[in-house]
């Protein structure tokens, strides 16, 4: 190649490179998204973002919700962006807040997050605004459950308040496949022993490889543990006390479940596909699991909803999140925040929100509404969460140091139902680190 | 070692399936339906070849906008690299300053620094610049790579020397030899440095993942991952997906692969 | 020539001068990158340690970050972990790198393609890659587990088993969790080695390729053959290259990230918690990278970092003494 001929080569490839970089950096510079800080809307609308973990069909409803809230109150504009599943969510929150590009507003998912973010002082508690002009009264605030409020109270400054505003609750039920249950004759299992005893039956008549499929986490551990009478942590959550006597009869059942092949380990959702492929028959999870099993059941058999079983007592578990402001946002953007928080927990918005997400309502007034009447008609199992929520306890997600917590007791457990280790040990080992962690 | 050459060629058939197998599996499972992907026994040829599984993995996450933002992202490391490290090589190679050998030295320790080192500071100071969640954060701090340099180095010292005393000599200076004569003259390893930090760049994962926050900044890369935590049952849709994410990076490396080889080879000679 | 015509006015002046300011211009650009964001942060870092430093920066507590490191089992846990992952994936590398190439070397038709194919995942991405091997590795519905069936063995959880591989094959022994890699952890290590082979056999294959022939062509007439010529000559030869490899494989696998969390942390087969089934394959940059992400504490997650920074520039340090013992440069 002649030497100009290579000279215009060398200068076309850098000239290219050269605009390459330039112009991927006012592309970059254009295409940055602006925090809300920056868009300056002296006219229009306040955009109030507000980020969640809610996926797919969830995150459609919920993006319709918003829609709703933003047509009847034109002054703000909720703005939901999906960042991830929970653990995502907490990291995205965590390190914007670092980098001082926070949201407005936020589901916090993960546990101890709200705890996190309240010590660090990042948050706005909510109580500000309840107390506020636009507040809410005293009777309006006893209409919502007393659960879902106790679990956004924190003390701050020797008071009680509300720090965050209840999102999407749920509680643990049992599912189990009706048509193979009554093929067998056998009942709705009531306690733990009509399980094992059901499981049984149906693992001998080859309908299924094991009773109950579980992916390890603690939320069951949990539920078993109130059932026997134990409690998590102390009351003033300065001390780990799952590795009670309580807390060890609810492990050890477990690992004897498990030995027994009344119940296999998976992994995330692969109890729903086993579920499904009636591979096993029992499964315990959130009520919101519902609509996702009715959908890959396509009606090959009638999926049951049913309390948890019980042991000594009753206790289920309450799952969900809450919703959070922080405190760096633009006071007009708190307040459009609170209100679209105020406006999700009136009777109207959390029953629809409720019929089409089938997390739970917020308020005991949303009951009476033609929509949430007409869904208990048409599906009477969706009455079994409600029932559910007089002895449900919420995981001690307003704990700082849970989300640290929480992994240890996992593994504990983990270990434990494997035979790994023996669960007394296994729960000795993680209450001690867990003490550590909160001693802070 | 005398082996027939039968036996050769076996061996390093078998190396080359175990290789290629999991790609076949990923093509193989991206076009399954579901319940194909799940069936026992397993099937390695789908029995429909269910297109549509792109379609809808494209649609399930907004995979284009991801494709946007890592080709800006690793265009804008790869002009970056290209330019900083072409710079750098020229006066390593040709020019004379005092301190040559230690700033090169200098230079050399820097590979040292792990990126775990550097994760989090950079992190702290990319937010306290403004720069999270932009692509600026993304770019810059990718933008200098004393291997690159390292290779360039060596491809301008190829250069004979005489050729550049002559150019001195005739009055020449430094930056018209270097734009005239050495790059032209390079072109070949200037596109090795280019493409490898195009390649680095786009299959970085640790960097972008901690750089941004927001879906709309997100890379192929942190999306992709986004997506297997979020379409967890999803098998065959996420094996779509995994197929478009390694495309480009595999037509690149067929359209460059003697070069690219040949560059990395070198890097070893020197020991 | 063309090169005068092409010049334009002659410029006199102080060559060497110039000279001089040129060098440091040029280098400016890389340099300000490389000072800003690789050796800026060493010593931003360093600060960064001795804080208790949480969303917002807090107190300062002197060496206490670094003394909690010391004393925190799950991070010599982790520790150990990357120690198992090293020695299962470095030597491996090398030896399979060293033996295809070998193969390779010998003039066979084809080997441009076998070099191509060998290559082929080490330019394709760590995350897209290891969401396919979870897939394979997947539990329920994985290519091995159906193998296995086909073969009526029983199935294997492996990315999801924390027990070893002896505990497995020895089910009534008492085998702790330290008492070894798990098979989780192994078959991280077998994509890895999966993934970054070919990237040694080209190396290797430069490496042997460049041996003259006229070496080996000296040794057959001395009647060195086959065993004896690769053990005198060729390996001896290829030392450098080796040596190369060794201390570019053990600090990557030190380092390795993306394998891992793909695997094990943030996808298919994961949970939240990065460091798979019981913290089995929570390797260092892991351990590092969950404090800091998932826990923020950055103070202490810095802390942590500079901890196996050292221990890696020890390492290395080793390495180089060892190797220079050991390796001999054809010529001198």
């Amino acid at each position: 190649m002649s030497v100009r001929k290579r000279a215009r080569m060398g200068r076309r490839e850098l000239l290219r490179h050269g605009l390459g970089a330039a112009g991927g950096m006012a592309l970059g510079g254009w295409l940055a998204p602006r925090g809300s800080r920056g868009a300056a809307a002296a006219e229009g609308p306040v955009p109030v973002t507000f980020w969640h973990a809610n996926s797919g069909p969830l995150g459609t409803i919920l993006s319709n919700l918003a829609k709703q809230f933003n047509a009847s109150h034109p002054k703000y504009q909720i703005q939901p962006e999906f960042v991830g599943n929970y653990t995502a969510l907490n990291q995205k929150i965590m390190s914007s807040v670092a980098a001082g590009a926070q949201p407005d507003a936020a589901q916090a998912g993960a546990y101890g997050a709200v705890a996190e973010y309240l010590k660090a002082g990042v948050i706005v508690p909510l109580q500000k605004y309840i107390d506020g002009t636009d507040g809410l009264s005293r009777s309006s605030l006893a209409d919502i459950f007393p659960g879902f409020l106790e679990d956004n109270t924190y003390r701050v400054e020797h008071k009680a308040t509300l720090v965050s505003w209840p999102f999407n609750k749920s509680v643990m039920v049992f599912y189990y496949n009706g048509t193979m249950l009554k093929s067998l004759g056998l009942d709705v299992p009531k306690t733990w022993d009509d399980v094992v005893a059901a499981s049984e039956k149906a693992t001998k008549a080859g309908k299924v490889a094991a009773g109950m499929g579980w992916t390890p986490g603690t939320e069951f551990f949990a539920a078993l543990l109130y059932q026997n009478g134990g409690r998590l942590l102390s009351m003033d959550y300065t001390q780990a006390l799952f590795h009670s006597e309580a807390g060890v009869r609810a492990l050890t059942f477990l690992r004897d479940l498990n030995d027994k092949k009344i119940m296999y380990l998976t992994k995330q959702f692969d109890w729903q596909n086993d579920l499904v492929a009636q591979k096993i028959c029992f499964a315990v999870s959130t009520i919101v699991s519902q609509q996702y099993i009715q959908q890959d059941l396509k009606g090959a058999w009638d999926l049951g909803v049913a309390p948890l079983p019980t042991g000594k007592n009753k206790a289920t578990i309450l799952f969900g999140s809450n919703g959070v402001i922080f405190a760096r946002a633009r006071p007009e953007a708190q307040v459009g925040a609170w209100t679209f928080f105020k406006w999700w927990a009136e009777p109207e918005q959390t029953a629809l929100w409720s019929v089409q997400s089938h997390y739970l309502p917020l308020r005991k007034s949303a009951l009476g509404t033609t929509l949430m009447r007409d869904l208990f008609a048409k599906d009477p199992r969706q009455r079994v969460a409600l029932e559910s929520l007089d002895y449900a306890h919420p995981m001690p997600d307003n704990v700082a140091g849970w989300v640290r917590i929480d992994p240890l007791l996992q593994d504990a457990i983990t270990k434990a139902v494997t035979g790994l280790q023996a669960p007394k040990d296994a729960l000795k080992e993680a209450a001690t680190k867990a003490n550590a962690i909160l001693r802070g | 070692m005398r082996i027939s050459r039968t036996a050769v060629h076996i061996l390093l058939l078998c190396g080359a399936v175990a290789t290629t197998f999991p790609f076949l599996w990923m093509l193989s499972s991206s076009l399954k339906s579901n319940i194909e992907a799940i069936r026992f026994p397993p099937t390695l040829v789908p029995q429909e070849w269910l297109w549509q599984n792109y379609v809808r993995a494209v649609a399930a996450a907004p995979f284009p906008r991801y494709f946007l933002n890592s080709l800006i992202q690793s265009t804008g490391v790869s002009a970056c690299v290209t330019l900083t490290s072409a710079l750098a090589a020229y006066a390593f190679a040709f020019l004379e300053f005092p301190g040559r050998r230690i700033i090169f030295g200098a230079f050399v320790t820097t590979l040292l620094v792990p990126p775990e080192i550097t994760l989090i500071p950079n992190f702290v100071v990319i937010t306290a610049l403004h720069w999270y969640n932009t692509f600026l954060a993304l770019i810059i701090p990718l933008g200098a790579s004393v291997l690159s340099i390292f290779l360039l180095r060596q491809v301008f010292l190829a250069i004979p020397r005489d050729l550049h005393d002559a150019a001195r000599v005739d009055g020449c200076s430094s930056g018209y030899f270097l734009w005239r004569i050495v790059v032209p003259l390079s072109g070949p390893g200037l596109a090795v440095v280019g493409l490898l930090a195009f390649l680095r760049a786009w299959n970085d994962l640790l960097w972008p993942l901690v750089a941004t926050s927001t879906e709309t900044m997100r890379t192929v890369q942190v999306g992709l991952l986004a997506f297997s935590q979020n379409v967890s049952t999803e098998y065959t849709l996420l094996m779509a997906a995994t197929v478009m994410a390694i495309l480009p990076t595999v037509a690149a490396f067929l359209l460059a692969q003697r070069q690219i080889i040949d560059g990395i080879g070198t890097t070893g000679l020197r020991g | 020539m063309a090169l005068s015509q092409a010049a334009p006015a002659v410029r006199l002046g102080a060559r060497r001068g110039r000279g001089n300011l040129a060098g440091y211009l040029y280098l400016a650009p890389a340099g300000a990158l490389l000072l800003a964001f690789h050796v800026y942060p060493l010593f931003y870092g360093a600060y960064v340690s001795l804080f208790r430093w949480g969303l917002t920066k807090q107190a300062f507590v002197g060496l206490s970050n670094y003394w909690g490191v010391l004393h925190d089992a799950d991070f010599w846990r982790s520790l150990l972990v990357t120690v198992y992952y090293v020695i299962g994936v470095v030597p491996v590398e090398i030896v399979l790198g060293f033996l295809i190439a070998s193969l390779l070397a010998q003039k066979i038709r084809g080997r441009a393609a076998y070099r191509l194919v060998y290559f082929l995942p080490y330019i394709t991405s760590m995350v897209a890659m290891g969401l396919v091997w979870s897939w394979i590795f997947n539990a329920n519905f994985g290519l091995l587990n159906s193998l296995l069936r086909l073969l009526h063995l029983p199935p294997q959880r492996w990315l999801l088993e924390p027990r070893t591989i002896l505990a497995l094959l020895h089910p009534g022994g008492a085998a702790s969790a330290t008492a070894g890699p798990s098979l989780a952890l192994v078959c991280v290590a077998i994509v890895t080695i999966w993934y970054y082979t070919g990237f040694h056999v080209v190396v290797f294959l430069a490496g042997l390729t460049a041996i003259p022939t006229e070496v080996h062509e000296a040794a057959r007439l001395d009647g060195a053959e086959g065993w004896r010529r690769m053990r005198w000559i060729t390996l001896p030869l290829v030392s450098p290259t080796t040596f190369f490899l060794a201390v570019i494989a053990t600090i990557g696998a030190f380092q390795s990230f993306a394998i891992v969390y793909t695997l094990t942390g943030g996808g298919v087969s994961g949970g939240a918690e990065a460091g798979g089934p019981l913290g089995t394959t929570r390797v260092a940059t892991l351990f590092i990278f969950t404090v800091f992400y998932n826990e923020f504490r950055v103070g202490y997650a810095t802390a942590a970092a500079f901890v196996v920074f050292a221990i890696l520039l020890g390492l290395t340090g080793l390495q180089m003494r060892i190797g220079e013992r050991r390796v001999h440069y054809l010529g001198g």
